[in-house]
């Protein structure tokens, strides 16, 4: 077919089925046009104007009859038929407000579940950036153990000597940025408010072509050093929620600790950063932080490829400067570090969807939730495969009547499917709805107290052809076996209903165990993450969170002298500690399960023997948190500078490094810059517990006195409090003290036991989801075994009324039922146990203190579902061992 | 698809008539485009009224051949200026014309071979 024939018949069709009044206005006029010549013609023969006219209609065969056919020419009965079937699908389905529902609310929460999961991924790891040409975006990694130092920030790659000496050297991108992570406190005085915070680069908003919804954003010319406090740009959502949108935001000024910032533009409403997950609310150049230490990793390093450079030639590129990079950057290091620093590796990954620590930990677990989700949308489509073979049986005589008055099969597969694919519209429709809200609520499930999760989870169109993908996929399971089915249907044979019934008995027996089988891998799964979630959360911690508040006091006097200081804060601890209710309180370096930690290399006799965590605390610090005692003595007022170096050593600590030595044995901590280093004296032993998350084993630490912390101390101080109050209360109480002790203190709360739970976010995550869609698939497993032993028993009536009429006990009858229901749960179970252990492996390394192919876990859910399948038949097995044998027989 | 072998394959009996009309209709289109009383005109004339060609049946077949992509149609006036459809070939409507002029003289020469076959 040539593309002109094609391209007229295509116009012709349309136009016919969209202009449809114009095209038989057409045809009227032509045919009127035939009649008005034909009547002069036959006028011009000599007959009177009425005969030529009559003459003229006979010829054309009646008018009406033309424009009939001609019409039928025009084959659009295709679409015609398709409007048609529709309509009766959708009175059809409005007669049947039960069945209706259930089809269309399973499709709405199956498709629903899996879009929104889908949405989930999208947003973290599919949607680029919004910025330009997001795909010349390549994030620097280095690898390797050599950065020894301060850590801070969720995206720390490189220091900020480090990035100056790539600029110098680097050729591969038009613009390398660099941004960090940080927080800032939007609260003068008393309790924080945080907001997320941005370091940039003086060419950061350039590069990314950032256009500023007010003022100007950060210029190269506010990135200098000695640039003080700086300037700061805000995000939309802070000039919206904060300032109310004020015209006149430029000039206004960030309210800070001491500190006012002025603000000099706001980015425009869809930029939220480059860390996806997180929503920025300030941003300040890079020079305002202060952070120029060499050994201070807190940069993430952006670049833009320059045109025709490719992620491989920049990391080959990147992979020759690196040398001369590092040794311009070097911090002061011991030689043996000096080596490891020099040792690392460059690495050039894709930041076209950003950079994300949050994609880095949810990734998995979301891709595992969605072949969960995908797994219970099976269940459910298989459910209203189920479904429609009922009603296709139920319906077949109305098939063979319509196939015996001249119907084709065709047409009638055609309404069949039509059918379906209505259910599945509306459903998807609904799910859109359904994912929309649900796809909502899991971000705050990933979000702790002060770090809030953000996604932007605007459907795009790649969620939109998720959905319509997986809803065709749908309809095609449950639409196509109806349609299977009734494709045997023939006029002749209609009438003996018991051999053709049967088949399908069949057909919905074996789906039914296909159902049961993936419900047994879903319980599993969902088990597993609930048992996962019970061991991390039963795990003895080694300490008593409950009742524990944390307050880290931030001073901004800078004024008083550093010697001074140290006396200050003894003056604060003792009125902290002279509230009425505080049982204990120490101050701390950091608190159980924080997730920060500093660390450093342990030796004993000259020996390098592994790294340890260190804590510096108060003396109150192991009552207050709770830890048990197992050796020796805890620190007391002996224990200050001058006196000897003493410490309190970890269960793991002394197994590891001092073969159980304890108390009385000494070890060394080398001095980063290859000074002469610290001997302790161990004091003590105490318990394990865990810093830096939930899942560490034997974490080793080491406590040292504050007292004897070389350092004079910064200005924040970190307390743990324990009271015999609420802590709402505490918290009220360490306010007013340390609001009389500075005025200009700021403060940030946080409990002990919320903190220990906000360490198993993921982990909770996984279990609430995976339970509920192990229960959904329970549900729908249970229904779908009803629905197959309801019909069994229901097209089997006759049969049962003889086998009572022939004296069959009922005892008999239900055994019979049950029999067959128990053959259908055991195929299943046992393919189900076959796939459940191989699905287990994929989730071995998101587990906690079990195997992924835990018998005990899975005979339970075996058992579960066994039990569940019988409970589900018992009702109509019951009413199937109730059948009365003379009205069974006479129905027949 | 309207080729006369096909057609005749099918089982409906009117359909060697409405292949035949196509064959006419296609061929009277390729001399000049006509709108359809003048087509009408033109296949009584032309076959010297042996084929009575209803205008009945006209219609249709043009309409068909039309949707069919084989010949288009236009709007036009007439020499007595009255506002007609006027349907010429299409390329593809030439083609189709060669085709069924070819099957069309296969099959009359089957049919004149079997009917002339000396009786035995």
């Amino acid at each position: 077919m040539t593309f002109d024939r094609m391209r007229q018949i295509v116009r012709l069709r349309l136009r016919s089925l969209f202009f449809r009044a114009s095209v038989d206005r057409e045809l009227d006029e032509e045919l009127r046009y035939h009649l008005e010549q034909q009547v002069d013609v036959n006028m011009a023969r000599g007959m009177t104007p009425e005969a030529a006219r009559t003459a003229a209609l006979r010829a054309l065969g009646g008018v009406d009859q033309r424009k009939e056919e001609c019409r039928d020419t025009r084959g659009i009965s295709i679409v015609e038929n398709l409007l048609r079937d529709l309509r009766l699908a959708f009175r059809q389905l409005r007669k049947q407000p039960g069945f209706t529902f259930t089809a269309v609310a399973s499709l709405a929460l199956g498709i629903g579940a899996n879009t929104a999961i889908f949405q989930l991924l999208n947003a973290l790891s599919l949607r680029t950036l919004p910025v330009r040409a997001p795909h010349e975006l390549v994030e620097m990694r280095l690898d390797g153990d050599g950065r020894a130092g301060r850590h801070t920030g969720r995206n720390r790659q490189i220091s900020l000597p480090q990035y100056e000496a790539l600029l110098k050297r680097e050729q591969a991108f038009s613009s390398l940025i660099t941004f960090g992570d940080t927080r800032f406190n939007l609260s003068r005085t008393g309790e924080v408010r945080y907001v997320d915070g941005l370091w940039v680069s003086g060419n950061f908003f350039d590069a990314l072509d950032i256009v500023p919804a007010v003022g100007r954003l950060i210029s190269p010319a506010d990135d200098v050093p000695g640039c003080g406090a700086g300037v700061a740009v805000i995000s939309h959502a802070l000039w919206q929620t904060q300032f109310g949108g004020r015209a006149d935001i430029v000039g206004q000024t960030i309210p800070g600790p001491g500190i006012a910032v002025p603000i000099i533009g706001v980015t425009p409403p869809e930029f939220f950063g480059i860390e996806v997950g997180r929503q920025y609310s300030v941003a300040m150049p890079n020079c305002a932080s202060g952070n120029t230490r060499r050994d201070h990793w807190w940069l993430a390093a952006i670049g833009r490829l320059k045109p025709g450079w490719t992620r491989e030639q920049a990391q080959a590129h990147l992979h020759g400067i690196l040398p001369d990079v590092q040794r311009e950057a070097m911090p002061d290091y011991r030689s043996d570090w000096q080596e490891l620093y020099l040792k690392m590796t460059v690495d050039v990954v894709d930041a076209s969807a950003g950079v994300s620590p949050l994609r880095r930990s949810y990734q998995r677990p979301l891709w595992i939730l969605m072949a969960v989700a995908a797994l219970v949308l099976l269940l459910a489509a298989v459910n209203l495969a189920n479904l429609m073979l009922a009603r296709a049986s139920a319906r077949q005589q109305e098939f063979a009547v319509r196939l015996a008055i001249g119907g084709t099969r065709g047409r009638v597969l055609q309404q069949v499917l039509t059918e379906s694919l209505l259910i599945a519209i509306v459903g998807s429709l609904a799910a859109v709805v359904v994912a929309l809200a649900a796809s909502r609520s899991i971000p705050p499930l990933m979000s702790t107290v002060v770090d809030r999760v953000h996604l932007d989870l605007s459907p795009d169109w790649r969620v939109f052809a998720f959905t319509m993908l997986i809803g065709v996929l749908t309809s095609l399971i449950f639409g196509l076996a109806p349609a299977v089915r009734l494709s045997g249907v023939s006029i002749v044979t209609r009438q003996e209903r018991g051999s053709a019934g049967n088949h399908g008995g069949r057909a919905r027996r074996v789906l039914v165990a296909a159902q049961v089988a993936i419900t047994l891998v879903l319980l599993f799964g969902g088990l597993l993450f609930l048992r996962t979630f019970r061991n991390l959360s039963m795990q003895d911690l080694g300490i008593g969170e409950h009742g524990v508040v944390i307050a880290n006091v931030f001073f901004i006097d800078t004024s008083q002298p550093l010697d001074k200081r140290a006396g200050a804060y003894r003056d604060l601890d003792a009125r902290l500690r002279a509230i009425p209710g505080v049982i204990s309180m120490a101050d701390t370096y950091t608190t159980p399960l924080a997730g920060t930690m500093s660390n450093t290399g342990i030796e004993v006799d000259k020996k390098y023997v592994g790294d340890a965590n260190i804590n510096e605390v108060g003396p109150g610090y192991f009552e207050t948190i709770g830890v048990a005692i197992l050796e020796g003595r805890i620190f007391d007022d002996r224990d200050t500078k001058g006196a000897p170096n003493v410490a309190l050593i970890t269960k793991s600590f002394d197994d590891a490094y001092l073969k159980g030595a304890g108390v009385g044995a000494h070890f060394m901590v080398p001095d980063d810059r290859g000074g002469p280093g610290t001997e302790y004296a161990v004091i003590g032993v105490i318990a394990d517990q865990k810093y830096m998350n939930i899942r560490e084993t034997h974490p080793k630490t080491f406590y040292m006195p504050s007292a004897q912390v070389p350092e004079p101390p910064g200005l924040t101080r970190r307390y743990v409090v324990r009271a015999n109050m609420a802590p709402a209360q505490t918290i009220a109480a360490i306010s007013s003290t340390v609001a009389a002790f500075d005025p200009t203190a700021t403060i940030r709360y946080a409990l002990l036991d919320t903190q220990v739970e906000e360490a198993m976010l993921q982990e909770r995550l996984m279990a609430r989801l995976s339970a509920i869609f192990g229960a959904v698939a329970l549900l729908l497993a249970i229904v779908g075994l009803y629905g197959v032993v309801s019909y069994g028993v229901a097209s089997r009536r006759a049969e049962i009324g003889v086998r009572v009429a022939l004296g069959a006990s009922r005892r008999r009858i239900l055994s019979m039922i049950l029999g067959d229901v128990g053959r259908i749960l055991i195929t299943g179970v046992v393919i189900g146990v076959v796939l459940a252990l191989a699905a287990g492996r994929g989730i071995g390394s998101l587990l906690f203190g079990l195997e992924p192919y835990d018998i005990a876990t899975l005979a339970t859910a075996a058992g579960a579902l066994v039990v569940c399948g019988f409970a589900s038949a018992a009702w109509p097995a019951r009413r199937a061992a109730g059948v009365d044998p003379v009205s069974a027989l006479r129905e027949s | 698809m309207c080729s006369l072998i096909s057609v005749t394959v099918m089982s409906r009996p009117s359909d060697l008539v409405q292949g035949t009309l196509d064959l006419l209709i296609l061929k009277i289109l390729a001399l000049e485009p006509q709108h359809g009383f003048a087509i009408s005109l033109r296949l009584k004339q032309m076959s010297g009224d042996i084929l009575q060609v209803s205008d009945g049946s006209l219609y249709p077949a043009l309409h068909k051949l039309e949707q069919e992509g084989w010949i288009e149609a236009e709007w036009k006036p007439t020499e007595n200026n009255r506002r007609a459809k006027f349907y010429s070939l299409t390329r593809s409507g030439k083609r189709q014309l060669v085709k069924e002029t070819e099957s069309w003289a296969r099959l009359a020469g089957a049919i004149s071979m079997v009917v002339t076959l000396p009786e035995v």
